[in-house]
């Protein structure tokens, strides 16, 4: 049993250098070979990973998916020789979705540590608090997970991996508008988080410039339980969108009882409606049936390395498919490998310039890179539109059809 | 609007359950609990393994009262009760329930993973019951039901029983009671198991409305139950009932007419503003200072 | 003067002093007999006010941090007026309610940042600054234990009926006392504020009452003295434990407050209980221990109401 398991990961990590070779190394301007060794390199390289793992019930599934992405990456990572004979040894802490954690936690990494560099961070005030410190002390930051704005402007140190949402919603919302010919719309978000409030307001401006007008407007927040007063106004607006931006952990409670207040607005939804929360829950997806979102990723994707990211995961994993936080904490570790590999090097400013001229990148997300000198510090990937059908998100184009 | 009102009425059908509980606490034993938030978040959880392991819906919504009742009772025979035998003052209760709060709600976090879990609903009643043109959902009709009916219940028990008078009498003065032959450890532990399980039924009826179940749902629940009390007098069973109602009226008719962002701050505000104008609660009866 | 202190020992040093000052704004309420719940919503009235100063009318930082102190002083006067008439248990309530007020209030105007807070508060508050705070705080509560001041808050914590009746005024010193908790909230917010330089209405949860409770309540309500060094007990204990997660702060500070309820309800700087230590005079205690109200036992109590 324990000899199978060592076979897989070694056929693993085979696996995962030949793609790292071919997808990853466009920019280097080292192109060893993913074998040999690379002196400049320490034995081990001590990389902080600060997430938020517990706290608050924003965190579902969001931090402990994360990590266990990272702990894939750097098993692959150190099992395949990526980085010659040297080591990514990662330092967690669990930043329990509070600033003061991660502050302490982060000046403990740089200043005790002396991590070389840091992929971290859950929720967006975690990030906003300790962000400005690794900017100030020069460590390079691959932020995990982060769907807010405000965050690479903290620095040029500062980078994502995950798109600000509001520019998914730019791709996807017009096309969703034109396809339904809608004309009015109700918002319903959670009015206490950073993230779904400013998605909310940015959504609301791009779909009133597309001519949608706005008909209500109402808010939860995440001691709401029961929102029949919510649903009933909105039903009595009888708009013909339905825009939800709440809290992952509260869209099965939205959707099963919008499945009872017989709305019959179209959804709009979120990258939520895809994860395991919605997916996981029959009556929520049940009443899901027709919703829309767009995603920078779904398991099924072909783009860049994910089919690859997708079959290893599942051998490692018991069959079972990876979720979207897995996928984020895959590629951001495997992106500050590279970038150390093709900086040679773990002297922090050397691996920040290394990071911003990735190109080519082939992560589970697509084959995308940091290196656009219009929007520094962002991955330049897309997302795809997506719809919930008989409990399975399947990809949409204007021509797809749903009954309900 | 006549819609939203009966919203009022069907989301105030579950705050009553939970003000009863905690009013008969308070009632007998005097005790602001804290915990009493993890008792709804233990029964809940309770019934939700027992669903997960095919027990049948009413027999998993029985469970998950026993698992609540069960824990309150532990709670109480252990801390409270040794507490009590020492005289310790009120405010040390309180305190002491905190502990027991924080205890409970962690060993939930670490058991869940801090993840909002799916709470079953299938064998739970779905749809709407339609009035005219308005609509009821099926789920908080039956909880109104239940609440009228542990009011006439526990109304009954505690004024036209031998058993409730006892209760009473305990209620008034423990060592009294002892006197007159009533064991009061056992009326205390009566007391607690019956809250306990009104915690949990609050609990479930919370997760069926929204099919999730986390180990905090519990905390915004018992503001909701203070409120609920402060509202309608403590200790009293009617205003229980009727200030639940009314805080789920009070609710509905802010999210309607200011905004939903308000419709959490003001049951706080509620609890602040009847404490100032009516410390006795609207349908309490004022109690004599006790020196 | 703390410059060979590492950053990190520096940062957990400053927390720990402003859970210190947190600890003592409970305390000085404790000290006539009310349980406050409202010191985290002062908390954040302080840092609210420090940090909008700061960042919108670039008021340098000690000043800002002392306006903090002065708002949350102020409102828990005006509100401490409303409240305090209350008792016991109704208390307490009031107070947790009037403290979660403040908090959702904050969250909800726009001119505060909302939900996402404040970033970008100038970081620049030392660890000698705090240090010295502290001692300055601990000094003017030994004068004031030492004044009539002390012992008539003393008096009305034991009884307020005798106390009143000694010529007291016990809604005064009450409010006096309530005023002096907020201020004391209000300046641990700023200071915190100050440390992190991001606040958002979420950090000021009931978890982190419960463990300035825990502390507060283990150091009980006659020395000042006890309660920062409790507060700076712990914390470093809690630094040698090391990493702990949410079970192990949960079992610690719940088990904490459990135990000495039942063990210490008056906390361990309890004169009687410091003096049956000194002195091995252990007798068997079955008496009921002095309330810290004047609320009689729970169990000799008034009707229960039933209609």
């Amino acid at each position: 049993m324990r000899f199978r398991t060592i076979k897989i990961v070694t056929a693993l990590g085979l696996v995962s250098v030949l793609a790292a070779a071919c997808g990853s190394s466009k920019s280097s301007s080292t192109p060893t070979s993913a074998g040999s060794s690379s002196s400049a390199l320490p034995a081990t390289i001590k990389i902080g990973v600060p997430l938020d793992l517990t706290g608050s019930s924003e965190i579902t599934g969001v931090g402990t998916g994360e990590w266990a992405g990272v702990q894939f990456a750097v098993n692959q990572i150190n099992s395949s020789g990526f980085l010659g004979t040297s080591k990514i040894d990662p330092v967690m802490f669990d930043t329990q979705a509070s600033k003061t954690e991660a502050v302490q936690r982060t000046v403990e990494l740089i200043s005790s540590d002396h991590v070389s560099a840091i992929v971290g961070y859950s929720l967006t005030p975690s990030f906003l608090a300790a962000g400005p410190i690794a900017q100030k002390d020069g460590i390079p930051v691959m932020a995990v997970g982060l769907s807010g704005a405000g965050v690479t402007e903290v620095g040029n140190y500062i980078f994502r991996e995950l798109l600000d949402y509001t520019k998914l919603y730019a791709f996807g919302d017009p096309q969703f508008v034109k396809a339904t010919h809608a004309t009015t719309a109700a918002y319903l978000y959670g009015s206490d988080t950073v993230t779904t409030s400013g998605q909310y307001a940015a959504r609301r401006k791009l779909l009133e410039s597309l001519g949608v007008k706005t008909v209500a407007v109402e808010t939860i927040t995440a001691a709401t339980t029961d929102m029949q007063a919510q649903l009933t106004a909105i039903k009595d607006a009888n708009p013909d969108l339905l825009v939800v931006n709440v809290d992952t952990g509260q869209v099965p409670s939205v959707l099963v009882q919008l499945g009872e207040s017989g709305i019959t607005a179209q959804y709009l939804g979120d990258t939520s409606l895809g994860s395991a929360v919605v997916t996981g829950n029959p009556a929520a997806i049940k009443a899901a049936q027709c919703g829309l979102f767009t995603t920078p990723w779904v398991p099924t994707s072909t783009a860049g390395g994910n089919p690859l990211f997708v079959s290893q995961w599942k051998a490692a994993n018991n069959g079972q498919t990876p979720d979207f936080f897995d996928a984020l904490g895959r590629d951001a570790m495997w992106a500050m490998a590279t970038a150390i590999k093709n900086a040679n090097s773990v002297n922090p400013s050397q691996i920040r310039d290394a990071l911003s001229q990735i190109s080519g990148f082939s992560g589970a997300l697509g084959l995308y890179g940091w290196n656009n000198p219009a929007a520094p510090g962002q991955p330049t990937y897309g997302g795809v539109n997506e719809q919930v059908q008989n409990g399975q998100d399947v990809p949409w184009t204007s021509s797809t059809t749903c009954t309900k | 609007m006549l819609q939203q009102t009966v919203n009022g009425i069907a989301l105030g059908a579950t705050y009553s359950l939970l003000g009863l509980g905690v009013t008969l606490i308070w009632g007998v034993l005097r005790v602001l609990n804290f915990a009493y938030s993890q008792f709804i978040v233990w029964g809940a959880f309770g019934t939700l393994i027992a669903i997960e392991n095919h027990v049948p819906t009413v027999f998993a919504v029985l469970i998950g009262m026993a698992v609540a009742g069960v824990v309150a009772v532990f709670v109480d025979m252990t801390v409270m009760q040794f507490m009590r035998r020492r005289g310790t003052s009120e405010f040390a209760l309180v305190v002491a329930t905190i502990g027991v709060y924080y205890i409970l709600s962690s060993v939930a976090q670490d058991r869940s993973k801090s993840q909002i879990e799916t709470f079953p609903i299938g064998g739970f009643p779905h749809g709407s019951v339609d009035i005219g043109s308005t609509s009821l959902p099926s789920l908080q009709l039956l909880s109104l039901v239940i609440s009228v009916a542990v009011m006439i219940v526990l109304g009954y028990w505690l004024n036209r029983t031998r058993l409730g008078r006892a209760t009473r009498t305990v209620a008034y003065s423990a060592p009294t009671a002892e006197l007159l032959g009533v064991n009061s450890r056992a009326i205390f532990a009566l007391a607690v198991f019956v809250s306990g399980c009104l915690a949990a039924l609050a609990g479930i009826f919370n997760a069926a409305d929204s099919s999730t179940l986390s180990y905090s749902d519990g905390d915004q629940l018992l503001v909701v139950a203070f409120a609920v009390i402060v509202l309608g007098g403590m200790g009293s069973v009617k205003g229980a009932v009727i200030g639940g109602l009314a805080l789920g009226l009070v609710q509905v008719y802010t999210t309607l007419y200011v905004s939903g962002v308000f419709s959490n701050a003001i049951t706080y505000l509620l609890i602040v503003g009847v404490l100032i104008v009516r410390p006795n609660g609207l349908f309490g009866v004022r109690e004599e200072a006790r020196v | 003067m703390f410059d060979w202190l590492n950053p990190y020992t520096q940062l957990v040093a400053a927390g720990i002093l402003v859970n210190a000052l947190l600890v003592l704004s409970l305390f000085v309420v404790f000290q006539c007999g009310v349980l406050s719940l409202a010191t985290i919503g002062f908390m954040a009235d302080g840092a609210y006010t420090s940090s909008l100063l700061a960042t919108k009318q670039h008021w340098p930082t000690v000043p800002a941090i002392a306006a903090g102190a002065v708002v949350a002083a102020v409102l828990a006067y005006i509100f401490g007026r409303l409240v305090l008439h209350l008792r016991g248990i109704y208390l307490a309530l009031g107070t947790f309610a009037l403290g979660q007020v403040f908090v959702l209030g904050i969250a909800n105007f726009t001119w505060t940042g909302g939900p996402g807070g404040i970033v970008g508060i100038p970081v620049d508050i030392t660890l000698a600054e705090l240090v010295f705070v502290v001692l300055a705080v601990g000094v003017v509560f030994q004068l004031v234990h030492l004044s009539f001041v002390g012992r008539a808050l003393r008096a009305i914590r034991l009884d307020e009926r005798v106390a009143a009746g000694a010529g007291i005024n016990v809604a005064r010193y009450r409010t006096l006392a309530f005023t002096a908790s907020g201020f004391l909230a209000g300046l641990a917010g700023g200071f915190e504020a100050f440390q992190t330089g991001v606040i958002s209405p979420d950090q000021y949860s009931f978890v982190l009452l419960v463990q300035i409770l825990a502390l507060a309540m283990i150091a009980g309500s006659y020395l000042w003295a006890g309660s920062v060094l409790t507060a700076i007990a712990i914390g470093v204990a809690q630094q040698y434990i090391g990493t702990t997660d949410a079970l192990a702060e949960g079992l610690l500070y719940g088990g904490l407050l459990v135990v000495v309820m039942i063990l210490v309800p008056n906390g361990i700087t309890d004169p009687r209980l410091l003096r049956r230590l000194t002195f091995r005079r252990l007798r068997p205690h079955r008496g009921p221990s002095s309330p810290p109200t004047s609320e009689a036992s729970p169990s000799g109590a008034s009707p229960l109401v039933i209609k």
